[in-house]
């Protein structure tokens, strides 16, 4: 019997990011076998996301691949896609080029096994936000959490890597299960997978049972994103993962997560029964996450910790863009989109100077960033600028962020959210300080700390990044939010 | 009540279908028993049992007598539950592989649609059996060879199942009596025998491993580990292993009849020509025709049979290593490349069929 | 009906005990068989759906994959028994932590929780759609043609999975 393949509708333009990336990972990992120096198949590997990128430049032109749903409706091509695909490829390009020290150093057996996972991961993450259909974004979340996991627990002989890996594969085997029990009741309730589908056949479905599957579904992806009462794993996986690895996490998975719970709720739940109930249940967790957050913060000694916690707080002040999407959906979602730009954009930065500490045979204290500005000034400087954008001060991206989503926040009614983002935006002031301090008004003997050229050129890119995208914000936030009006409708 | 109304009972249906198989399969048992013995003596140039009945026939029966008075020792130490369950879980898989093979036209206990994925499925209770006689057994011959047996036949389970996707395609459905009767389409020279000669080597050898026997008798190597899993068993616990054995040993050949020789397709008396429809013509008809098939069945099941003992008594015992070489990295690939070869012979002919190209002969094989 | 209905709740039984005693069994290697046990009886509801294909699939993946991964794991390793320490005194809060009786009381309390979501929930009945036998053809074709992407995906899934597992446990070699 020959099978109908009319109904498939290929498009090689659309696909081609995600395959191009694939193609490389696989041909790293071929290589591995035969080579004895393996320090250029890192650089392989950036080539690989390097081009992902100019395919994907490809296929976003306007007119290059027509708005719609490709490979029987699982791959999506628009605005959201384009800009979220184009934002983790940055995030990964980012994580390979400050791990690239620190691989040989710290992860000597397994080097090119790391670039590979971090490719693999990003391949899931691109599906994730490529796909309107439930089943791909969540094997794409599946792909994404298992190199993570496997990512988590690299460092084979430190207990404490160990305990990350099993802390986070645990908790992200019991989100994945809970996500993916409140996904099967839409499917029963609709018998799609679909969300344009879901969306209509979700008007005649009992209300009961469809409140509780959205409860699941936020709480599954909440595990995902580290908000506030789902938060417990992140920072012990922070704090044991490998430094390069935590970076990681804290840009990327977490980027690919707000774009699946973007497209979830926004294109398969925003039926006006429950928009309303999941819009407070996610202001809920957002005023949760930014008080734990910074208030946890605030007494930490460790700054991968504290980088954990800021994460917590920041999914915070992110979940006020999800609220407000039920009621101003271009706003919100374009506030949203923005900030998970501007984050990953000055969490390089940070984490590349943890990564530079480590490469120098130090840890990730607190005190072992005493004087820092003695033994680099530029870095010091750098990452004052870098804390300064996540407090969320003019010039810096992190001001024009922090402040779309308080319009959004203002829009849609939640004034009381939005002053309270204010509020813990000052809170956060604490904990930075604390470095800023450790970094100026401490004195040190030890020597210059120096960082090798993969290192400056992130921490160059994150500062000029910082300072180009804050102050030319307008034209990314205006695509932003045009990504939202090709989402769904 | 009426036969018939009782007949159209689904239980009762069941029952009876159900009982015949496992007379069928205890019968065959008794007789593979006695020709492995007869075979195995042949082979190594002497008598074999000559003193229980004609030709030893009545050796069996009196080997299981003594087996079933012998006490059922349990040691101590054991898991008393696993171990006493052990035998019994064993049998599962062997009986539930009749439950799909067509031993006649009409004589299928169950046809499902997805036959070869349900034997399939069933066999992967045979290694939770190993294990649990392993395991239960609380000895560390007994375990290394579950160990063994274990690896050996999840191993050999892809293989299997992977040689026969070529019949599959072939066919193009998973019921076994589709398959037969796709292969009586073909005439004699269609049996799947000759497209798919690579998937029935594959098969054979993947077989001889699944069940565990020479010279792939790793989990039981009496060299090595006493008697691998059933070291422990004694008595009547032993002689259900025993007959576990050889009942899988007739399943596998079955499924192989049915998939590649042809199943129950095969002449009858009344196909010969000239004489034939005059002398036997009354030899027609859905009885007659059962009845012939179930001979050709027999006939093609012991055939293979033959050749398994064959294989056992001729053949030394390979290392583990060799045997997972021998699996992965030969039998598996070679089994793709006969998915593969077949997909694209088929091809060719679907192609070529209606042209009046030569070259169409060389696709015909896989018409 | 009423046959239906026995044997329905017959499997239920038997899948809730074995999950039960899978968590609850001292050994982990009976553990394992419980599961084993768990997932056959699983299968069963699904024959009585008359998904063949479904009931042959989840024996042959959980119960016969999976479980025998499961096994292999337990016979590589050197963990055979959970032991709980018996200690002299232990309070009523450790009592309560090693009885399991909250994991009981949480999974009872949940099973009431979604009966009484679906029991006052109307599920309509047109909404959920009536596949009838869903065949093996049928799932290749949508493999090939609606699902090739996820396919894709889940076979680099399975590849990770594989390359996650060799790391984290291959021996160290100098």
């Amino acid at each position: 019997m020959p099978i109908d393949l009319s109904s498939v509708n290929p498009n090689l333009l659309i696909i081609l990011p995600p395959g191009v990336l694939a193609v490389f990972a696989l041909v790293v990992l071929v290589l591995d076998l035969y080579s004895q120096e393996k320090r250029w198949l890192a650089g392989l590997s950036l080539v690989g996301v390097l081009l992902s990128l100019v395919a994907l430049w490809f296929a976003s032109r306007p007119g290059a691949v027509p708005p719609g749903d490709y490979f029987g409706r699982m791959v999506t091509a628009d605005h959201f896609t384009f800009y979220m695909v184009a934002v983790l490829l940055v995030a990964a390009g980012l994580v390979i080029l400050f791990s690239m020290d620190w691989v040989p150093r710290r992860l000597p057996k397994v080097q090119v096994e790391y670039y590979e996972l971090v490719l693999f991961a990003t391949l899931g993450m691109m599906f994730m936000a490529a796909s309107r259909d439930v089943t791909l974004i969540y094997l794409g979340l599946e792909l994404s959490s298992q190199a993570s996991y496997i990512l988590a627990g690299l460092l084979r002989n430190d207990p404490r890597s160990n305990e990350a890996a099993l802390k986070y594969f645990l908790n992200g085997a019991l989100a994945s299960a809970v996500l993916l029990f409140g996904l099967s009741i839409l499917y029963g309730l609709t018998g799609t997978t679909y969300l344009p589908e879901m969306l209509v056949a979700l008007g005649q479905a009992p209300l009961p049972l469809l409140v509780t599957a959205m409860v699941f579904v936020i709480a599954g992806f909440g595990f995902k994103v580290a908000a506030a009462p789902f938060h417990l794993w992140a920072p012990d996986a922070y704090e044991g993962a490998p430094t390069p690895v935590s970076g990681f996490f804290s840009m990327a998975p977490k980027a690919a997560a707000w774009a699946a719970v973007l497209r979830v709720f926004l294109e398969g739940l925003s039926i006006p029964q429950v928009m309303d109930k999941w819009s407070v249940l996610y202001a809920v967790l957002s005023a949760s996450s930014m008080l734990i957050g910074n208030l946890t913060a605030l007494w930490q000694t460790n700054v991968k910790r504290m980088m954990a916690y800021s994460s917590v707080s920041h999914a915070g002040y992110i979940l006020v863009g999800v609220a407000a999407a039920a009621r101003a959906p271009e706003v919100g979602a374009g506030a949203v989109l923005f900030y998970l730009l501007s984050y990953i954009l000055t969490n390089a930065g940070i984490w590349a100077a943890l990564v530079a500490l480590e490469n120098q045979g130090e840890g990730t204290e607190m005190a072992d960033f005493r004087g820092l500005a003695q033994r680099n000034p530029a870095l010091a400087w750098s990452l004052l600028l870098l804390f300064v954008s996540l407090i969320g001060i003019p010039p810096t991206v992190g001001f024009f962020g922090k402040f779309f989503l308080f319009r959004a926040g203002v829009q849609a009614g939640y004034v009381w959210l939005a002053v309270l983002m204010a509020i813990n935006s000052a809170i956060s002031v604490g904990y930075y300080y604390a470095v800023v301090r450790n970094m100026f008004f401490e004195k040190t003997e030890k020597p210059r700390l120096e960082l090798g050229s993969s290192l400056q050129a992130v921490v160059a890119l994150s500062v000029l990044a910082v300072l180009v995208v804050g102050l030319g914000s307008s034209p990314v936030i205006q695509y932003a939010e045009a990504a939202l009006g090709l989402l769904g409708r | 009540m009426s036969l018939a109304d009782l007949w159209a009972q689904h239980w009762f249906r069941a029952f009876v279908t159900g009982s015949l198989v496992l007379v069928f399969a205890l019968g065959n048992f008794y007789i593979t028993l006695w020709l492995e013995r007869k075979e195995s003596a042949w082979i190594q140039n002497r008598l074999g049992p000559m003193r229980a009945g004609p030709q030893g026939l009545l050796q069996v029966l009196a080997d299981l007598f003594k087996l079933l008075q012998k006490e059922d020792i349990v040691p101590r130490n054991v898991d008393r539950i696993l171990f006493l369950i052990a035998p019994f879980i064993a049998h599962i898989p062997a009986l539930l592989i009749f439950l799909v093979v067509p031993f006649g036209p009409n004589m299928v206990v169950a046809d499902y649609d997805i036959g070869i994925i349900m034997i399939a499925a069933v066999t992967s209770y045979a290694v939770i059996a190993t294990f649990i006689a392993g395991w239960g057994s609380n000895n560390k011959y007994s375990l290394l060879g579950a160990m063994r047996g274990a690896a050996q036949m999840i191993s050999y389970e892809v293989t299997l199942v992977m040689s026969v996707i070529g019949v599959v395609m072939m066919a193009g459905s998973l019921k076994l009596s589709d398959i037969v009767l796709a292969q009586a389409e073909r005439g004699v020279l269609g049996w799947y025998l000759f497209p798919q000669f690579i998937g029935f080597i594959v098969y054979l050898i993947a077989s001889l491993a699944e069940l565990n026997r020479a010279p792939f008798d790793l989990m039981e190597a009496e060299s090595e580990l006493v008697a691998g899993y059933h070291t422990e068993y004694s008595g009547f616990r032993f002689a259900i292993f025993l007959l576990v054995e050889y009942v899988h040993m007739i399943a596998w050949s079955a499924i192989a009849a049915t998939l590649f020789l042809g199943g129950w397709v095969g002449p009858t008396p009344a196909d010969i020509p000239v004489i034939g429809p005059k002398l036997f013509g009354w030899m027609t008809g859905p009885v007659w025709d059962n009845v012939w098939g179930f001979f050709w069945f027999l006939f093609k099941t012991y055939l293979l049979i033959f050749i398994l003992i064959w294989i056992r008594w001729t053949f030394p015992r390979v290392r583990i290593d060799q045997l997972m070489d021998l699996g992965w990295k030969f039998l598996l690939p070679v089994s793709l490349f006969n998915i593969f070869l077949t997909g694209v012979m088929k091809y060719g002919w679907n192609v070529l069929a209606e042209s009046g190209s030569p070259l169409r002969w060389i696709f015909w094989l896989w018409r | 009906m009423t046959a239906q209905y026995l044997s329905f709740g017959a499997l239920a039984l038997v899948t809730l005990w074995s999950a039960y005693k899978v968590v609850t069994a001292r050994l982990i290697t009976h553990a394992a068989l419980w599961m084993a046990l768990s997932f056959t009886s699983v299968s069963g509801i699904f024959l009585m759906l008359q998904q063949e294909f479904i009931a042959a699939l989840q024996v042959l993946i959980y119960a016969g994959a999976i479980t025998t991964m499961i096994i292999f794991a337990i016979m590589l390793s050197s963990i055979r028994e959970i032991r709980v320490e018996p200690q002299e005194k232990r309070s009523i809060g450790q009592r309560i932590r090693a009885s399991g009786l909250l994991a009981v009381v949480v999974g009872l309390v949940f099973a009431a929780f979604m009966t009484y979501v679906y029991y006052v929930s109307e599920i309509p009945k047109e909404a959920v759609p009536d596949a009838g036998l869903l065949t093996v053809r049928q799932v290749g074709a949508t493999l090939f043609t609606r699902f090739t992407v996820p396919f894709e995906v889940a076979s680099i899934l399975l590849l990770l999975a594989m390359i996650g597992a060799i790391i984290l446990t291959a021996k160290e070699t100098e």
